[in-house]
């Protein structure tokens, strides 16, 4: 839980009033809140954290700190089943 | 095993320790928060070998090694109660308390699971309405809106048989302590 792990926002909806959005960290897609995001857009990368988007970031960005994490094999917390 | 070898480079290491020598320009003090990167950092006496104006001082740990024994056994006490569904990070699942620690339970039979957002659990309520559902809502300031986000929603669902076991800790009161 300790990670925030980026990735690319591929859809946007509301749920519960709640600004959500599917999240794809290279290949793996989570649901995510995008409520401290406003202004991200389908395409942008984001930063996320327990579920939560916390920022938008640079793409290039991005994909370092992705191959780095694939590299310490510090994605597998996002297999866990979802609920 | 993958990884040790590289990790091993003496010549990558020193090249590395010259070039944080040739950015540190001035004195810096940095604080490391996670107590695993404490661990790595003393076991493989990565502080012997910095420049001397690179200076580490060692930080309040992550929220899952702080957690304290006695919140381990509330959250223990209440996944064991037969109704309950637990929720918590997986990474709290191996913390012992004085009576183990969740994933032993949960091999004894309790309905604990691990979920990766808040929202999960809050799924999670509104998919078992006839089973109380806790979540172990623990964290640094970084989680805690994502926990408290977990509370509107389920209060906005009108989810009567969602709570959580708040054990949140803050950054900075263990900095100036240091």
């Amino acid at each position: 839980m300790c990670l925030a792990i980026p990735g690319r926002l591929v859809e946007t909806s509301r749920e519960d009033g709640m600004a959500m959005g599917k999240v794809d960290f290279g290949g793996t897609r989570k649901s995510v809140c995008l409520e401290h995001v406003p202004d991200a857009q389908v395409g942008d990368y984001v930063l996320v954290h327990v579920g939560f988007a916390l920022s938008r970031i640079d793409e290039a960005e991005a994909h370092r700190v992705f191959e780095f994490l694939e590299s310490m094999k510090a994605l597998e917390e996002l297999e866990v089943p979802s609920a | 095993m993958k990884f040790i070898d590289e990790y091993r480079d003496a010549r990558a290491a020193r090249g590395l320790v010259e070039a944080i020598a040739k950015t540190a320009t001035r004195p810096w003090v940095i604080m490391e928060v996670c107590g695993g990167q404490t661990h790595t950092i003393v076991k493989y006496g990565l502080d012997e070998v910095l420049p001397r104006g690179v200076e580490l001082v060692h930080g309040p740990g992550c929220p899952v090694c702080v957690t304290s024994l006695e919140m381990i056994d509330r959250a223990h006490a209440i996944a064991s109660r037969p109704e309950v569904i637990f929720c918590s990070f997986g990474d709290m699942l191996r913390v012992p308390g004085s009576r183990g620690d969740l994933l032993s339970l949960k091999s004894r039979g309790a309905d604990v699971r691990v979920v990766y957002s808040p929202l999960d659990a809050v799924a999670l309520a509104g998919k078992n309405p006839d089973r109380p559902v806790v979540f172990f809502a623990i964290g640094f300031e970084t989680t805690a809106p994502a926990n408290a986000m977990a509370v509107r929603v389920a209060h906005a669902r009108k989810l009567g048989n969602f709570s959580v076991l708040v054990s949140h800790v803050l950054v900075p009161p263990s900095i100036s302590d240091t």
